[in-house]
């Protein structure tokens, strides 16, 4: 386990927690998130966002998804206009048979 | 002749004209595909199923009067003289020969069973220049029922630039869609059930054009997918409706996680998202624990084998509350030992890792969440490989009420586990993005329960025809509100079969054709039907769509308008649409 500094863990949901946990290259992105931010990003945030390499931006959205590292999801978790920081999961096919 | 390689019903074919000519055939004429006119000097003929090498090369059996109705695949059809059987039962790439049986026209008897024959053709409705939008396990885009009709594809899966909604996956379009396969079959049959044409096993929304995201399932690329059918719909001015097949209970069960938050803004007039309500309704991934303050209290539950033989077991607990309470949880293992009582940590890291004898622990229990003000707990079990045998395996989640309000815990295991039938609760059941508030959340009816396999066996499961399927998902939400929505026809639905996937031939009901059942199936009928709707009115919105399938459904035996946890509406009925 790698420590990354700086994360705000009030942002980041549980099972984002438990991920970063066992992180071992905090420079690695391995992480698919949802980013909720608190208004619509503006330039500044719109920037800083595809810095990180999160795309479909420029629509407005509140909801943004992203590949991220660690380090990344640290940065995200300190800004003000970020809500909150969720890990993606895998869903179920609804198949019986 | 290799009888081994001849199936029983066309042996006792074989038989009887051996002993009786053709009279001996007139008691098989009725039920296999027999052709044997007694006036005719043509010899008797049968239509059958042969199973062989999918690229065997069988050309050089026209000598034999045998007509090969496709060139390549697993199973084939032919037409044949009885006396040819033998020629074909010595062709090494052959293994099995089986009579063609007659069947009821009403094999996929789901469409009839809510009027939606005469609604489509009393109105003219198919589907026309609606697009639906299916994010699943890809198509299978040479499958004739689709043909012309696969717009574009994102599969998510092959390398290449994505899309603007992602730089990851490729789209392809045009003669480009083959280079995408459904190698597991789910999202070519819930295509076919939404939009596919065919003779026998018809689609509800034939003439509609298909979006297809071939997708991993993680629910970031599930919402980027949703995100690039509806924008590829704009581009084109024309109304979308979207399938989503899939669910997980990993979420607060109240419409709050991130993949029903980012639909809803998506959705709109002419833009609609249907979602499955779940398979969960027999399974025991829900337990409520009430309590006063100062009490504690326990949920039992076992940890299952992995789903998949290759991974660690692993089991996952999801629990929820309101922010207004203050609880501790902690995890009793079979043999009596217990973690500390963790409570909500609302600065640091809220991860904990615990070691008891059975197993790794790991409690996180992070401060309320920004989305809904709610504290959520997870827990995560590693069990050891060398447990100590106690018997009952129970494991117990306790929670001790610190403060209360509301004084109500809700947990599901989403993985790896299952509460004891005594602390379940069947309830509450409906996942996200089913959870989703725009989205039409479908539940499944069970319109066939029996049906002829491919090779002539009859094949039953174990579900109560004409109404609300066992495993469909119950509701409510775990904010009380309304979910499911509707219900259909979702057992046993027969629609493509993916030429790249693996079927036991019991699924298999026509070449290219499978049998199927889920809320996975249920969901593309609702899909189809608001096609069919938005053909009539481009501008339909959530509301308006879910307005007229409400009026059109029912719970039999009830007035409309009932709601149930399991029914939602009830069945919808396209004679009342």
């Amino acid at each position: 386990m790698v420590l990354v500094i700086g994360m705000n863990w009030q942002k980041v949901d549980a099972s984002l927690a438990s991920a970063l946990a066992d992180v071992q290259d905090p420079d690695a992105a391995e992480f698919d998130v949802f980013i909720h931010t608190a208004n619509n990003p503006g330039p500044t945030e719109s920037t800083y966002l595809q810095g990180l390499g999160a795309g479909n931006i420029a629509s407005g959205r509140q909801i943004i998804t992203a590949k991220l590292s660690a380090r990344a999801i640290s940065g995200l978790s300190d800004q003000s206009w970020v809500r909150s920081l969720r890990l993606s999961r895998r869903l179920k096919l609804l198949e019986k048979a | 002749m290799k009888y081994e390689k001849v199936s029983a019903s066309l042996v006792s074919v074989l038989s009887d004209f051996q002993e009786r000519g053709r009279q001996g055939l007139t008691r098989h004429v009725r039920t296999l595909g027999i052709i044997a006119p007694v006036e005719s000097p043509k010899p008797p003929r049968v239509s059958v199923f042969l199973h062989c090498d999918s690229e065997a090369k069988l050309d050089h059996l026209a000598k034999y009067g045998i007509i090969i109705n496709q060139g390549r695949g697993r199973v084939r059809t032919a037409f044949l003289p009885l006396e040819s059987i033998e020629a074909l039962t010595e062709e090494p790439a052959v293994s099995r020969v089986v009579a063609s049986r007659y069947l009821k026209l009403a094999m996929d008897v789901a469409p009839a069973k809510v009027n939606l024959p005469p609604f489509r053709t009393q109105l003219g409705l198919s589907g026309k220049e609606v697009i639906v939008g299916v994010v699943d396990t890809g198509i299978d885009p040479a499958h004739p029922a689709f043909a012309g009709r696969v717009q574009r594809i994102w599969d998510q899966t092959l390398s290449g630039p994505g899309v603007v909604e992602g730089s990851y996956g490729r789209e392809l379009m045009g003669a480009g869609v083959s280079a995408s396969q459904d190698t597991e079959g789910h999202g070519t049959h819930v295509a076919g059930i939404a939009a596919g044409s065919d003779p026998t096993y018809n689609g509800v929304a034939p003439g509609a054009d298909l979006v297809i995201v071939k997708s991993d399932l993680a629910n970031t690329h599930i919402s980027d997918g949703v995100r690039y059918i509806f924008r590829l719909a704009r581009e084109q001015e024309r109304a979308a409706v979207v399938n989503l097949s899939l669910g997980g209970q990993y979420d607060a069960h109240d419409g709050t996680d991130s993949l029903s938050l980012a639909i809803n803004p998506e959705t709109g007039p002419g833009r609609i998202v249907c979602c499955a309500a779940g398979n969960e309704g027999q399974e025991t991934i829900h337990a409520q624990v009430n309590m006063a303050a100062g009490t504690t209290g326990t949920a039992n539950f076992t940890l299952l084998p992995p789903s998949d033989p290759i991974s660690a077991p692993k089991a996952e607990l999801n629990g929820w509350y309101s922010g207004s309470d203050q609880f501790e949880v902690a995890i009793q293992s079979p043999s009596g030992s217990t973690t500390p009582f963790q409570g909500s940590i609302t600065t640091g890291n809220p991860v904990q890792n615990y070691t008891l004898p059975e197993g790794q622990i790991r409690v996180i229990t992070p401060g309320p969440d920004p989305n809904n003000g709610d504290f959520n707990f997870q827990i995560e079990i590693i069990p050891n490989s060398n447990q100590p045998p106690v018997d009952p395996p129970a494991w117990q989640v306790l929670v001790k009420a610190v403060t209360v309000t509301n004084g109500r815990v809700d947990i599901w295991t989403p993985d790896g586990a299952a509460f004891d039938a005594a602390v379940a609760s069947d309830n509450m059941k409906v996942g996200s993005p089913g959870a989703a508030s725009s989205a039409v959340t479908v539940a499944a009816y069970t319109t066939k329960n029996r049906w002829a396999d491919m090779q002539g066996n009859f094949q039953a499961v174990g579900l109560t025809i004409d109404t609300i399927a066992g495993f469909s998902s119950p509701g409510p939400l775990r904010n009380a509100k309304q979910k499911p929505d509707v219900t259909a026809p979702g057992a046993m639905i027969a629609a493509p079969l993916s030429s790249a996937s693996q079927v036991d031939p019991k699924w298999a009901v026509a070449p290219g054709f499978r049998i199927n059942a889920g809320t996975s199936m249920a969901t593309p009928f609702v899909t189809g039907m608001v096609a069919l709707l938005l053909e009539r009115d481009a501008t339909l919105d959530p509301a308006s769509v879910k307005k007229l399938l409400y009026q059109a459904s029912s719970i039999p035996g009830q007035a409309g308008g009932a709601f149930d946890i399991k029914w939602g509406f009830g069945l919808v009925d396209c004679s009342r649409l």
